[in-house]
């Protein structure tokens, strides 16, 4: 309880330290499904060198662009960021997104990262994860390994309802077509440990416990395990060995300008600035994510894991095939 | 009346597409998806309903009839765990059996013993009615207790007197005579899992909620999205219907003279017997998880970001207290409609009020956006710095609940007051105010405090519906636990149940008080 009083008094503390802030003019209007901490500072960090104001709503990727197409000729929105290049498709389709200026941006940037209205910021690889020191020597080296019976009852795996899971069959339609997709995500199901249950990080530590042998997960989240408050999570990270399929599957966190944006120049230099070669590498050192310029190396974590080749995505059509994904998984019961 | 209708025309967006052609899409829902869905879903919510009613009955039962050490402050405490949000119950039991989780990283680290990981398993719905159990008795309790506190008296001098046992008493008249008080709780919670997102999001349950959420965003389908959400209102009209038959036949007891009632000293082996009981009950649901959250809380207070975290407090408790006293406001003016129209239209519209709890909060959410983009074509509203919108969707959402309290506080004390105080030439408006209301405060207080709970805790449509720069506790947490930084997430969650915990805490000592 007296713990407790303090948070509060901390927390009160804080609310009587917010002044009036300086009052600007300019301004972008945010609404971002990447909801972290590192966004913030560095939304704050804009604010301070450039003094325009970030304005920001944040929420679940697909509602806020839910909500762009229905507000369109009515939306205050500027910029719009999300995680998941699988979104590009629909945002495109519905005409909400306003042209960029890629010139600065193309320089150093891998063609398939940007279009014409939209730019990636991070990237992350969903990767086959096990415990290295339970197994020395893993014998898995795609995807399509994955199905062979004699890993049956050895996956383990979150719910179809994950949209990680959503965007790596939809890739996966994009590269091999549906038949192919199917009988994989079929033999993903027989194989299962367990029903799918928890998240990607619980998907790791029960690899680790042992009740699977091997577990897909993003990379991310073994980042972000690896500096977790707590020490047990911090010490099942340690213990994970990080396979890269061929063909590894990489989805992008991207940021466009929203069409009719009434604040278009602070939008885009305000993507300008997330791109930038100092952001990038506070992306990658304190997120666990990959940068996307060239000229910015990944974290020293993420480099240990050695290099992989990337599986060759068209982000602007990955939209088109996740209704086919969501309905394999339904028909194999990958719940 | 016009809050009704507001209500209804939002919701009739959903019941229309039951009578349209389906899509194709619609198709593979049914073929797939809905029976799983159904099956699922009327396990989850018939079992933890149940065994939430079994729990809660059993604990008003036990306080209300026998005496034991502790038994003020239990009967006081079992009201707490209500302050818990499920979802966040749901993420510390699944850490807690986990491999990184206290149980078995105790054995590991203290005794070098690896425990087989095994014995920690569970099905997605075995932790999903645990989760619901644990967190929604109070419900069944609340109603339980109090109705049993007020009619038990009478039956239970006679049983006695005929020398009935234990659970004879318990069964055959204590059970029957309460039916309609734990079937009140009992849809409350029903309601509360069917409308939940978050714990069969996290665990894996194929649930309507789910389902709703699916077929909208990931199959693009809005219209099935709708379907099943009239379908899903079908069902919650049809419980409503029933629980409102239910409650009939016993409205004759309560005229009958209130006699107080005479507690049963417990001893020995029953007394420690009862208080282990309430011990373990009260661990599971409240020690344990508060215990975890702590531990949580002290080693992630150095990594969370502090900035604006006051301003977030402040939001929470505006917004909260705020939505609280309007639904409080508006639910009493609609039952002291339906308590002088006896229509069934006006049974009808109350139960509509009850719809907005029933279903999913992102889906509640996107019709109120929808609703306020049709509105603003005629009268200019500005949605996106002010908090319109989300007072709107809170108070669609959480009206039922603080009217189920409301409604059942006026129909305990009838209209007979209320007729005194006119013969003695008060007009109606007058006597209400001057007779009724205070009659009514500790249910007033009651709806205000389960609908704040309830408010403090609510994810989707604050997400959604927020202005600019609007954080508050409950999107802080989703913000954490969203991205599997559930230890980071334990400090605002603790924040979110003490204020829930001292707020029940106060309004139950104090209606108690005025109960009495």
């Amino acid at each position: 309880m007296k713990r407790l009083f303090i948070f509060v008094a901390v927390a009160l503390t804080v609310l009587a330290g917010c002044g009036p802030k300086p009052q600007t003019n300019r301004q972008v209007n945010v609404y971002s499904a990447r909801n972290y901490d590192v966004d913030k500072n560095m939304f704050a960090a804009f604010e301070a060198e450039t003094g325009i104001k970030v304005n920001l709503i944040e929420g679940k990727g697909d509602e806020l662009l839910e909500r762009i197409n229905r507000e369109k000729a009515d939306s205050v929105a500027d910029v719009f960021m999300t995680v998941g290049g699988e979104h590009i498709y629909f945002a495109q389709q519905n005409d909400l997104l306003q042209d960029l200026n890629t010139a600065a941006i193309s320089k150093f940037m891998d063609e398939n990262l940007y279009g014409k209205n939209w730019v990636a910021i991070t990237q992350r690889a969903r990767v086959i994860v096990y415990d290295k020191i339970r197994i020395t020597n893993p014998t898995i080296q795609t995807y399509e390994d994955l199905i062979d019976s004699q890993y049956s009852g050895k996956l383990l795996v979150r719910s179809a309802t994950s949209s990680y899971n959503i965007a790596l069959l939809a890739a996966m339609i994009q590269r091999e077509g549906i038949e192919k997709a199917t009988a994989w995500a079929a033999g993903v199901v027989s194989n299962f440990a367990r029903t799918p249950t928890g998240n990607d990080r619980d998907q790791s530590k029960a690899a680790v416990a042992g009740l699977g042998d091997y577990a897909i997960m993003n990379t991310y989240y073994i980042g972000t395990m690896s500096v977790s408050s707590d020490a047990e999570e911090v010490a099942v990270a340690a213990k994970l060995g990080v396979i890269y399929p061929k063909n590894t599957h990489v989805n992008i966190s991207w940021a466009a300008i929203v069409k009719g944006s009434k604040n278009s120049a602070e939008a885009q230099l305000l993507i300008e600035y997330l791109v930038a070669k100092q952001q990038q590498t506070i992306y990658t050192r304190q997120n666990g994510e990959f940068p996307v310029r060239d000229d910015v190396a990944p974290s020293d974590l993420i480099q240990s894991w050695g290099s992989f080749e990337a599986e060759d995505i068209d982000y602007e059509q990955l939209g088109a095939y996740v209704i086919e994904a969501v309905k394999i998984f339904d028909q194999v019961k990958w719940q | 009346m016009i809050w009704i209708l507001l209500i209804l025309f939002v919701f009739t967006e959903a019941f229309l597409r039951l009578f349209a052609t389906p899509s194709e899409m619609w198709d593979h829902i049914v073929r797939y998806v809905l029976s799983d869905v159904i099956i699922n879903t009327i396990l989850l919510v018939s079992i933890s309903s149940f065994l939430a009613s079994f729990i809660g009955f059993l604990a008003a039962y036990i306080v209300t009839v026998y005496d034991f050490r502790g038994r003020k402050i239990f009967s006081l405490l079992l009201y707490l765990p209500l302050a818990i949000p499920p979802y966040i119950a749901s993420y510390i039991y699944s850490h807690m059996l986990g491999y990184t989780g206290i149980i078995q990283t105790f054995f590991r680290n203290q005794w070098k013993i690896t425990v087989d990981p095994n014995w920690f398993t569970y099905s997605a719905m075995q932790m999903g009615i645990f989760v619901f159990t644990i967190t929604l008795f109070p419900y069944v309790y609340i109603t339980a207790k109090g109705y049993m506190q007020k009619y038990l008296g009478n039956y239970l001098e006679t049983a006695r007197t005929l020398q009935r046992g234990h659970l004879n008493i318990l069964l055959t008249i204590a059970l029957p005579l309460a039916t309609p008080a734990i079937f009140a709780g009992f849809t409350l919670i029903a309601l509360e899992v069917l409308s939940d997102f978050g714990v069969v999001m996290y665990l894996g349950i194929p649930a309507f909620s789910t389902a709703i959420y699916r077929s909208w965003i990931s199959l693009g389908d809005f219209d099935s999205a709708l379907r099943l959400s009239s379908i899903l209102m079908i069902f919650v009209v049809v419980l409503l219907l029933y629980q409102h038959m239910m409650r009939k036949p016993n409205s004759i007891s309560m005229h009958t003279r209130i006699r107080p009632l005479k507690r049963i000293r417990l001893t020995g082996f029953q007394e420690t017997f009862i208080i282990t009981l309430f011990v373990i009950v009260l661990m599971v649901s409240l020690l344990i998880p508060v215990s975890q959250l702590l531990l949580w809380a002290n080693v992630s207070f150095v990594n969370i970001r502090w900035n604006q975290f006051g301003e977030m407090l402040f939001n929470t408790l505006t917004l909260s207290t705020g939505v609280s006293i309007v639904i409080v406001l508006i639910a009493l003016m609609i039952a002291n409609y339906t308590r002088l129209s006896k229509s069934w239209l006006a049974v009808l519209s109350s139960k509509i009020t009850l719809l907005g709890y029933s279903i999913p909060g992102s889906v509640v959410a996107m019709l109120v956006i929808f609703f306020f983009i049709t509105l603003k074509q005629v009268i200019p509203i500005n949605t996106h710095t002010t908090l319109t919108m989300l007072i709107f969707g809170l108070i669609l959402r959480y009206l039922g609940l603080g009217y189920q309290n409301i409604e059942s506080g006026m129909r305990k004390i009838g209209l007979k007051f209320n007729e005194a105080s006119r013969l003695l030439g008060k007009n109606y408006g007058q006597s209400l105010i001057s007779v009724d209301l205070p009659l009514l405060m500790p249910s007033l207080f009651a709806a205000f405090a389960l609908v704040f709970i309830d408010v403090i805790k609510e994810l989707p449509l604050t997400l959604n519906l927020r202005p600019f720069n609007y954080h508050t506790l409950a999107t802080q947490v989703y913000q954490y636990a969203s991205d599997e930084r559930v230890v980071e997430s334990a400090i605002p969650s603790l924040i979110i149940i003490a204020i829930s915990a001292l707020l029940l805490w106060q309004v139950i000592r104090w209606v108690i008080k005025e109960d009495n």
